[in-house]
């Protein structure tokens, strides 16, 4: 399955990446890994692990500092699934199928369940008639921190379910293999370790992981509440702050990251200045996410009311991108299986 | 220093809030369904100007054909596993009323043609099914080699209301001097043509819901009781009952989005399905082999 992975994501690149994003990439050689960055993500999931490790077997570390951190951690553990399973960290495929595990780990669920759920399904939003499965208006609340709190309860359920009818279908025996190793080590430790300590993993393991997992899911809510799916330039809102995405990895940049979902995560910055600043509504080009969650979900009750966002667009020149279509067929190409939401 | 004492306060918390959401997430669904329930008040004495229900027999258009269509285009792929199967998934859905007319008590009500959000045709899921089932041998060979392909096969279901069905009608009815017409009211409204009576489905699937949100709110309180049963932390049972706050934490949740899939209008329903090979055949056999 990561060849398969690995063929979608050059196919759904689109046109080539600018020079200077090429030569970032081919420059450096790193031991072990394709890109000299992929050491930051590397070093959030060891020091989440030592969290982690520290609160089950150190009591004394079972303080709140520590398990904020182990919070913050798993989220962040989520995010490298995210970007794990668009383009595997390591040069070696085995690695890179047993860094999946310990992913899976960290966030409780199979991390080759993003294979479908979001490489395939959420990228193309509802294209196909059929609604993404984590699509904002899986929420309804008047109250709108409501839908933020809630959001994970629908689309968890809508994935796990989406993913079996998908993995249903023949030729895809590769992906229950790799679905399975991942939940059977992820469910396989967590269960080892509630043998040795029932409550300290329950409170110190199962907690945070459930946090990165649930606000994984509710980054969907966040990036595309209230945009236009239907636009090529204005589907998501964007975080472009440095330092929140020094940590995040540059996944506050999510409208280039779906237009060209094949560029690397370290030069997405670049890639959103170049071709998404100027075509999109600033509204959707937030500094800071934080300042957005209070605006909209403290200090604002309802929620946002729906914008022509889509205007800046509009006014601004025509870019190479390819059709969505064209992008979504060449990614089925290559991937050598239909994008269904199945 | 976090405690046993704190962190377990916190889990319950975590469990109780997000039990409550799936409660009060089913309970929004109750009211949205209450309301559309209130709009379909019978409109028995044919009021002009009214959005409400009436109770009659469709007549077909002049030129023939259903009087109500539900579409729903579907995509098929090949099944994994040892015998050849087709598995069905839902794309675009759409309703439709052609016109033609509908008789309540002697009277002739013309239907407006509609389409999209101004129209729902609500079938019983066993008509759907019915539609949608495989006809045979021949009708599985059509399409199973297209299936095994990536795009798979694409299909269109339908399934129609026509002369002679009695129905429930809700819409607004419009005058003319002698001549009636139904069709869609304003936004949120639309022309609903049912075999079975809207409102009195609307107030099942209302009370389900109702009945659904204090059953998951008791399990989450059996689980916390166990989990509090003494000595806290330290007994058999109050071990079993964090691990079963766990896995009713991971239940929950599924159980609130099939209530809400459970509560869907007939023409927004899940079809899905699978086509299982009449003959039996193995998936490696050749494309073309039938039993003889």
């Amino acid at each position: 399955m990561a060849t398969t992975v690995e063929s979608s994501r050059r196919g759904a690149e689109g046109p080539a990446p600018a020079p200077a994003a090429r030569d970032e990439g081919e420059t450096a050689q790193p031991w072990l890994v394709k890109h000299p960055a992929e050491w930051r993500q590397l070093g959030i999931v060891a020091l989440y692990w030592a969290c982690l490790g520290g609160m089950v077997f150190v009591p004394v570390l079972r303080n709140p500092l520590v398990f904020a951190l182990a919070c913050a951690l798993s989220f962040l553990n989520a995010v490298v699934i995210h970007n794990h399973m668009h383009q595997g960290i390591f040069r070696s495929r085995g690695l890179n199928l047993a860094f999946r595990r310990v992913l899976s780990f960290g966030a409780l669920y199979p991390a080759s369940v993003n294979i479908p759920s979001h490489n395939l399904v959420h990228h193309h939003f509802d294209d196909d008639g059929q609604p993404d499965w984590a699509a904002p208006d899986n929420v309804g609340f008047r109250w709108h921190l409501l839908n933020l709190l809630h959001f994970p309860n629908v689309a968890g359920p809508n994935t796990f379910d989406g993913a079996q009818r998908w993995a249903a279908i023949g030729g895809r025996e590769e992906f229950k293999r790799q679905y399975l190793y991942d939940n059977a080590f992820a469910f396989g430790l967590t269960g080892a370790l509630m043998v040795y300590d029932l409550w300290a993993t329950l409170f110190f393991v199962v907690l945070p992981q459930l946090w990165g997992a649930r606000c994984i899911l509710r980054i969907n809510l966040i990036q595309h509440d209230r945009c236009d799916t239907a636009t090529e330039w204005n589907h998501s809102r964007n975080f472009v702050g440095r330092a929140f995405n020094w940590v995040m990895c540059n996944n506050g940049y999510h409208t280039i990251h779906h237009n060209r979902a094949g560029l690397h995560w370290s030069v997405l910055d670049g890639w959103h200045q170049r071709e998404v600043a100027p075509r999109i509504d600033p509204s959707l080009d937030e500094r800071s996410m934080v300042v957005y969650l209070a605006r909209t979900f403290l200090f604002g009750v309802k929620r946002p009311v729906v914008r022509d966002v889509a205007a800046a667009e509009r006014a601004a020149a025509a870019s190479d991108l390819a059709s969505r279509d064209a992008r979504w067929a060449e990614a089925e190409r290559a991937a050598d299986v239909a994008p269904s939401k199945a | 220093m976090l405690t046993r004492e704190v962190m377990g306060l916190f889990a319950l918390g975590v469990l109780w809030l997000n039990t409550f959401l799936v409660a009060a997430a089913a309970l929004v669904r109750a009211r949205e369904l209450a309301a559309r329930g209130r709009k379909l008040e019978e409109n028995g004495s044919l009021e002009p100007g009214r959005y409400g229900l009436v109770r009659g027999r469709l007549i077909a258009p002049a030129e023939g054909g259903p009087v109500a269509t539900t579409s729903l285009e579907q995509v098929g792929r090949h099944a994994a596993g040892k015998r050849r199967a087709i598995l069905w998934h839902d794309r675009r859905r759409i309703s439709s009323v052609r016109g033609g007319a509908v008789e309540v008590a002697g009277v002739r009500l013309s239907l407006a043609p509609a389409e999209g959000e101004e129209a729902e045709a609500w079938l019983p899921d066993a008509s759907v099914e019915e539609a949608a089932r495989c006809a045979g041998p021949t009708a599985f060979d059509e399409l199973y080699p297209t299936a095994k392909k990536a795009r798979g096969v694409t299909r269109t279901v339908t399934a129609s209301l026509g002369d002679g069905d009695e129905v429930w009608i809700a819409g607004r009815l419009e005058a003319e001097g002698e001549h009636r017409t139904l069709g869609p009211g304003g936004p949120g409204e639309p022309l609903v043509i049912a075999r079975m009576n809207p409102r009195e489905w609307a107030g099942g699937k209302t009370a389900m819901l109702v009945l659904f949100a204090p059953a998951v709110l008791l399990g989450a309180g059996l689980c916390t009781a166990v989990a509090l049963w003494p000595p806290v932390f330290d007994g058999a049972i109050s071990k079993a009952g964090g691990l079963l706050c766990f896995v009713y934490f991971l239940l929950v949740l599924p159980a609130g989005t099939r209530a809400r899939d459970a509560s869907l209008e007939p023409p927004r329903r899940f079809l899905r399905g699978r086509w299982d090979d009449p003959e039996g055949r193995p998936t490696a056999a050749p494309a073309s082999s039938r039993a003889a």
